[in-house]
């Protein structure tokens, strides 16, 4: 393969297809995932055990699962689905390791005191008591929610 | 060691199992990965719908309940 002429530029030569609305959606897409960082923001700052707050995350677990059920329909409409499936077995160690976590929750819960035998919830209480500690925990409960439903 | 040792070693094991079964599936494919997993269960709506309702929980319990 010959080199190009030096000072003069080259350009790919391979064809890709862009849809022609990629800069819209990539600015939308950028706009909702701030809209919900702002709002996941004010709803990590509200009272815990407060109606407000159960109202706030309820609320946004809903318009998030609407959202991503509007993308999944289109999807369904014009795009490819979410691959094959892998053999049952593939999933096996899945299953034992949920049921390892599940069974060190469950010995812990019923066990006490709590400063010897912590659950998750316990071990997660104070890093939540900090508000951006908070805020990332929602914002990757949001991602996981959206993952799940789209 | 103490109880209260033993208690927090076996959440370190749990991390730790959960993390090696990740990084084995990602470098051996001999099993599924995260990433398999949730796409094996979003693709039936019944357990997609029974994930997202203990994804809502887990909101719920996490950002509501949690004391600060």
């Amino acid at each position: 393969m010959s080199s190009p002429p030096q000072g003069k530029s080259t350009v790919a030569t391979e064809e890709v297809t862009i849809p022609a609305d990629v800069p819209g959606r990539t600015r939308r897409t950028a706009l909702v995932v701030a809209a919900g960082l702002a709002c996941g923001w004010w709803v990590t700052s509200l009272t815990p055990f407060s109606a407000g707050a159960t109202v706030a995350v309820l609320a946004f677990g809903v318009v998030e699962l609407a959202l991503a059920e509007a993308v999944r329909h289109r999807r369904r409409l014009t795009g490819p689905g979410r691959g094959a499936d892998l053999p049952i077995t593939a999933y096996l160690v899945w299953v034992v390791a949920l049921a390892v976590l599940a069974a060190w929750e469950l010995f812990s819960l019923f066990n006490h005191p709590r400063s010897a035998h912590p659950t998750i919830s316990s071990l997660v209480d104070p890093l939540l008591a900090h508000h951006v500690i908070r805020w990332l925990a929602f914002a990757a409960w949001a991602w996981l929610g959206w993952e799940l439903a789209r | 060691m103490t109880t209260r040792t033993w208690g927090y070693v076996g959440w370190v094991l749990v991390a730790a199992g959960f993390a090696a079964v990740e990084l084995g599936a990602v470098a051996t494919r001999r099993w599924a990965t995260v990433a398999d997993v949730v796409r094996a269960l979003t693709r039936r709506r019944t357990m997609q719908l029974a994930c997202l309702a203990g994804w809502l929980w887990l909101g719920w319990h996490f950002f509501v309940r949690s004391s600060r």
